[in-house]
Formats: structure tokens, C-alpha cells, sequence
């Protein structure tokens, strides 16, 4: 038996890409060994293992035993600490779209699609939390962003509780991934505005803090944003704070989709988050999503942002700006 | 909940039932018969009618009580119940709502054992009571129809519209949702379930307003004490909640023209801003100024009294009275005599001037012909006794 410490340390984790096999050990040790101890030795050097992404392609493409499976029922059996593991462990497998797509053709086949979604949103075990960043591993397929932004089945709403309830960061920054990458879906952002969504007060209310706007602006906000006082705290975590107005950047993406989010006061949170912001990404973002929100509207039969031809020396020229700015 | 469970709840409602009756007090006599009218209505209700109705079919109550007159031992308590229960609709129907909630509750006291029979007489007191907007009454009746009646649509219908009545939205909104998994067609509970959401959206954010005004209000509260401490000014402790009297109301003006103008905090800066009054004894006249800044200087009022020579009061229509012709002072409230104020002096210098008194919340000064007899007159008379 290995010692669990070993696929921890850089040597270590470089010498097991040298032996494969080592890896295939292991995870066939996670399938067949009855001794409680032993397994979870061999899930903890199967999570680290699964850290690198060598050897995470690695096993994603021999499977061993049907490894994958395993950590699904395991993730669905219970929320003990083995849960835990599994589910980091399908988060580090599903990070690259291979492995996305692997495990998403073997929850269709198998039906387990919702049963994976009920597992996080049904449980507030700290247990489950990684299923949260399988998600938003998932959503980098179309396949699953359709699923995800199916009206009947209402299960891009699951994730809303993440962003406004005192959640874990890492349910947070999975919610919060999960609702950008929704965003990326033109067709669907009219919807996501609608009342029957309404996804908008769901992403800027962790974009707001203590700070108090003037009456006038404050009743232009949507109701769930308005007076929630200076004990109101922002979302701590820029990496979040960006991917949030990512998403609104997104759902600019149509004049109707950009009238509304105008409409709606978003401008007055930006402003007062930009004042604040001290993590340079995130102010750059927010810069980008303020000039559309201030700027007139386009020449007619330019209204759609995402289907405009932009020259490719101006492309070039706004990334190399870009970079200019990140840099200050 | 199981048959049994179902079965112990109805045995303990029928007890608490029995005991909310004998615990009720007699009430109002409303509803009666009319003087004018009640014999004709004695002649038609039931229980009192001499004849029988020319038509053939019998109300059910009449042929419930021949029953009881020739079957009397073979009439269970469901039977009864079921009677009752006809009575009420009936009485229902001709929108004698209270008659129909006294008929139903008739039918719960014979204690049959049907849990249908038991949950349909409590969904139609819950009907009759929503029709008197005893929507309390009908949404206690509705939840015990819901609990006895698996999946009944119409006890669960009528709970959501009782919420919405009593503004209990979030109540409401469960309702709602419950029905819709039974049906999720229902267009009408969608469309309450979606009013209901609207509505407590609305009164969240209300209450949220509500209270960051009420700590506001409270924290301005404060601050003013405190500035008013700091120069001297003490204020009644606030004891009694449910009296409705402000602690600052003796700060109040009793001029007519101040007296929406209490002293409060200044917008820009800190500091107090006071009503104040001007007063020229020479001419027996006076000016009465809203808003003195205690930041701004006396200099800076005569000014704004004075300084525009076309729009003088008739009073000082030859321009006598000039920002540099005038002194002003404050009375010793000590010796009662006059304390001058240069021009450049602040209103704050003198609030905190220990011998400055400020009644009823109000500033007040007097105003003299600088270097003139009248003058020194005044000064030389005023406070000697």
C-alpha cells in the first residue's frame, strides 16, 4: 500500500505520470477493496492524483472498472466524507471538455442528470459542495447548457439560492459559473430577464455593498435590491465578482435584453462597486459593462452585439487595449 | 399521514370543537327575523311552518326531521351529519352565509366517523365564513379539509385565497405551489401564485425601507440630543412608548410662522440649524427668520435682512435700518441685560454662550440703531431693576 502523502508532493505526482499504471492501481483499489480505511486512503491519492490534468486525462479515457460511475453513486449514495472526495474528484475529472463530456454521457444514459442537480441543491452538507464546480464544468458543453435552460424543468433557478443565501465559496463560484456560461445562450436571455426568471437582481445583489444610493436611484432598482441597508456585505471573492458581470455583459448582448438591464438601475451598482473595487480584472470588467450600459444605442441592424462583423485589426487592437489597461 | 393519523386528528378536532362551542360566549343578536316581517318568515323556515310546501319535493331539512320523527333510532350520526351538511348548502345558496356556517358546525358536533363526510362540511364552513371575510375563520377550517382530505383541491384553493385576503403571502405562495403539483394546468393558481409573489417582493422591500428609515430617524434622533447636551440644552428622557408625545416637543416654536420649523441638524457640515427671531424695539416691529445656519454669522442675516434696499418692509421704507447701521444683541439670562454680537460673530458662538437661553426652541435677538440716543437708551434701561 502507497502512502497517501506521496501524490501529494510535485516529485511525487511526476513520478506516477512516469507509471501509469500506479494510477490504474489505485482507482481499481477505490473499487474493489472492502476495507473502509484503505478506501479512503485511496480516495485521497486518487483526488490529488486526478488534481493533475495529465493524469486526469489520463483516466478519463481508460475508465478503469467504470471508475466514473462509481464516483457518481457514491456522490448520490450518501453526503458522508467519501461523497466529499467523489465529488472533488469529479470535479478535477470534468475540468477539461473530455471529461465533461464523458461524465455527461453517462449520466444520460443512466438518468442520473437530475438526480446529480437534486444531490447539491437538496443538501447543505459541506460535503456536497464540489458538485457544484461539476456543474460549472458541465456547463461548458452546449448539451448541458440546454438542459440546464429547459423552461419546463426549472433548473437554472437551483442556482440562485447559492448567490443570495450565505452559502460556501465554492458553491458560490460554482453558481455563479454556471449562470455566466447560461448567459453565453442568446436565445435564452430574453427569458432569463423575464419575470419568470428573473435572473437579473439574482446576479447583481452580491455585486452590492453597504453603500447607500439616493432615494431616486434606489426605487429604480429591481425590489429585491432596494434598502437592504449598510450591513450589506459585497461578495468577497473577485473571481466571482468578475464572472457576474460577465454574465450581465452577456445578456447585453440584444437591444431589448440591454433596454431592460438600463431600465433596471444595474448602473448605479456598478458605480458604486467601481468605486471600491480594488482587484484590477474586475475593474476592467466593470468598465466594459458601464460603456454599454451608457453608451447610445448602435446604428439600426446593429442592435445585436454578438452578430456584428468587427474587423479583425480592431479585434486585435481592443485585446492588445485590453491588456494595456490589466496592466495599470 | 396515514388513515390512523388522519382518523386520531378528526377525534381530537371533534373534541377541541365541542369545547370551542361550550366556551363560546352569547353574542349580538344579528340576523334576526324582522318585527315587521317575522311571521311571514316564521311561517316559511322550517322548523316552524304549519303547512308543507305545495310543490312535491320536501326540503331536505323537513324530510330529515320526518325522518327523525318515524326513524329516529335508525338515524346514525352520519346520517345527520349529511343532513346538516345538505342545510348548509342550501342555506349557501341563498347567501344566508351565517345560517350555512351554524348548519355545517351542526353536522362536525355529530362526530360521525367519515373522513370525507368530516372534511367536506369543514370546506364548506370555509366557503361560508370566506363569503362574511371571516378569512381567518376560513382558512383554519380550510387547513383541517386539506389534512383530512388528501389532495383536495378545493380545501387547498380556498386556504391560498384566505392567505391573500389576510396579506399572508408567503403562506400563500406554499398553497399555491402545493396545488399546482397536483394540478399544473391550473391557470388560476398561477396566476395568484404569481400576484402573491409580486406582493411579497413589494412588502419585503417595504419593511426594509421602513426600517432603515426608522434607524435613521433614530440615529438623527440621537445626534440632535446630543448636539442639544452639548450646548446645554437638556431634553425630557423618552419613558412612555405608548404616549405620543416627541421628547422635542418643547424645542417647538409658538410663533405661528416657526413653528414647522424646528431646530434640527444642519444638511452640509455638522452643526444645528435654529429658528430664530429678529426684533426691532425702536419700531415695534420683528422679523422672523426659518433657518439661521449655525455656522453663518450675524452679519451675514443682516444681509440677508437689510442688504436689499429695493424690498424693504414698509417699516424701514427710508432705509434706516442698513447691515451697517444696526447692532445686535442677546440678553444676559443672568442679568437680563443686553450682550453684543459683533457682525462676525457665528449663531454657534453664541448658542454656546452660557448666558444665552433659548425658549421654546426659538433664538431671539434684538435689534438696534447703531450710535444713535435711542440706543443707549435702550441698553441703559434694559435689565436694571
Amino acid at each position: 500500500m502507497m502512502p497517501a502523502g506521496l501524490p501529494s508532493s510535485e516529485d511525487g505526482r511526476s513520478l506516477l505520470l512516469k507509471n501509469p499504471d500506479v494510477a490504474k492501481a489505485v482507482a481499481l483499489l477505490v473499487l474493489q477493496d472492502e476495507n473502509a480505511v484503505t478506501v479512503s486512503q485511496a480516495y485521497k491519492c486518487l483526488t490529488n492524483l486526478t488534481s493533475v490534468p495529465a493524469i486526469s486525462e489520463y483516466l478519463v479515457e481508460h475508465d478503469y472498472g467504470g471508475i466514473t460511475a462509481h464516483l457518481v453513486n457514491s456522490s448520490l449514495k450518501s453526503d458522508d466524507s467519501a461523497a466529499l472526495q467523489c465529488a472533488a474528484m469529479l470535479s478535477n475529472l470534468t475540468r477539461g471538455r473530455q471529461g465533461a463530456e464523458k461524465l455527461w454521457t453517462l449520466l444520460r444514459s443512466t438518468n442520473k442528470c437530475d438526480d446529480l442537480l437534486a444531490a447539491l441543491c437538496s443538501s447543505t452538507s459541506e460535503n456536497r459542495d464540489h458538485l457544484s464546480f461539476v456543474f460549472s464544468n458541465l456547463s461548458q458543453l452546449d448539451e448541458v447548457r440546454r438542459w440546464l435552460l429547459d423552461q419546463a424543468a426549472r433548473r437554472v433557478q437551483k442556482f440562485f439560492p447559492f448567490l443570495t443565501l450565505e452559502t460556501s465559496s465554492v458553491r458560490r463560484h460554482g453558481a455563479a459559473a454556471v449562470l455566466r456560461n447560461c448567459c453565453f445562450e442568446t436565445d435564452s436571455n430574453e427569458w432569463l430577464l423575464s419575470p419568470d426568471v428573473d435572473i437579473l437582481p439574482r446576479l447583481l445583489y452580491p455585486l452590492m455593498g453597504p453603500e447607500e444610493l439616493d432615494e431616486d436611484e434606489m426605487e429604480k432598482l429591481p425590489l429585491e435590491l432596494q434598502y437592504l441597508g449598510s450591513d450589506k456585505q459585497r461578495e468577497g471573492s473577485p473571481e466571482i465578482r468578475q464572472m457576474l458581470i460577465e454574465a450581465i455583459m452577456q445578456l447585453c448582448a440584444t437591444k431589448k435584453c440591454r433596454e431592460h438591464i438600463k431600465n433596471s438601475g444595474a448602473y448605479y451598482v456598478l458605480r458604486e462597486l467601481h468605486k471600491s473595487e480594488s482587484c484590477r480584472p474586475v475593474v476592467v470588467a466593470c468598465e466594459n459593462l458601464v460603456d454599454i450600459l451608457i453608451s447610445d444605442e448602435p446604428e439600426p441592424g446593429m442592435e445585436n452585439l454578438k452578430d456584428v462583423d468587427i474587423p479583425e485589426h480592431l479585434t486585435k487592437k481592443f485585446e492588445a487595449y485590453n491588456e494595456e489597461l490589466l496592466k495599470e | 399521514m396515514d388513515e390512523e393519523a388522519r382518523m386520531k386528528l378528526l377525534e381530537k378536532l371533534q373534541q377541541e370543537e365541542e369545547e370551542f362551542i361550550a366556551g363560546l360566549k352569547p353574542s349580538k343578536y344579528r340576523d334576526g327575523w324582522k318585527e315587521e316581517t317575522w311571521e311571514k318568515e316564521m311561517e316559511e323556515h322550517p322548523l316552524f311552518a304549519k303547512s308543507l310546501p305545495d310543490s312535491g319535493e320536501l326540503p331536505p331539512l323537513v324530510e330529515a326531521m320526518q325522518q327523525l320523527k318515524y326513524d329516529t333510532e335508525l338515524n346514525g350520526p352520519e346520517d345527520l351529519a349529511e343532513q346538516y351538511k345538505d342545510d348548509g348548502n342550501n342555506n349557501f345558496k341563498l347567501k344566508k352565509y351565517r345560517w350555512a356556517v351554524a348548519s355545517y358546525t351542526e353536522g362536525l358536533r355529530q362526530k360521525c366517523k367519515s373522513l370525507e363526510l368530516n372534511a367536506q362540511l369543514y370546506c364548506n364552513r370555509a366557503a361560508a365564513q370566506f363569503r362574511l371575510k371571516n378569512y381567518g375563520s376560513a382558512l383554519a377550517d380550510s387547513t383541517i379539509a386539506s389534512k383530512l382530505k388528501p389532495n383536495y383541491v378545493k380545501a387547498v384553493t380556498k386556504a391560498a385565497l384566505c392567505c391573500w385576503e389576510l396579506e399572508r403571502y408567503q403562506e400563500c405562495i406554499d398553497w399555491c405551489r402545493q396545488l399546482l403539483e397536483l394540478d399544473p394546468a391550473n391557470a388560476e393558481m398561477t396566476a395568484l401564485k404569481d400576484k402573491a409573489e409580486k406582493a411579497l417582493k413589494l412588502a419585503e422591500r417595504n419593511k426594509r425601507k421602513a426600517e432603515l428609515k426608522e434607524r435613521l430617524a433614530a440615529r438623527q434622533e440621537a445626534a440632535l440630543r446630543s448636539a442639544l447636551e452639548e450646548r446645554g440644552i437638556k431634553l425630557p428622557k423618552p419613558k412612555d412608548e405608548e404616549l405620543e408625545c416627541n421628547p422635542f416637543d418643547p424645542l417647538t416654536p409658538t410663533h405661528p410662522a416657526l413653528r414647522d420649523h424646528r431646530v434640527h441638524q444642519s444638511p452640509t457640515g455638522d452643526g444645528l440649524v435654529w429658528p430664530a427671531i429678529f426684533l426691532y424695539p425702536e419700531v415695534m416691529e420683528s422679523d422672523f427668520v426659518q433657518s439661521f445656519d449655525e455656522s453663518s454669522s450675524f452679519g451675514e442675516q443682516l444681509e440677508l435682512l437689510f442688504g436689499d434696499t429695493v424690498s424693504q418692509p414698509e417699516w424701514n421704507a427710508s432705509g434706516q435700518y442698513t447691515p451697517n447701521s444696526v447692532s445686535v444683541w442677546f440678553k444676559d439670562h443672568f442679568t437680563g441685560k443686553p450682550v453684543a454680537i459683533s457682525p462676525k460673530t457665528t449663531l454657534k458662538t453664541v448658542v454656546f454662550d452660557k448666558r444665552f437661553h433659548i425658549d421654546n426652541g426659538t433664538t431671539s435677538f434684538w435689534v438696534l440703531p447703531k450710535g444713535t440716543e435711542y440706543e443707549a437708551r435702550f441698553l441703559a434701561q434694559t435689565g436694571s431693576t
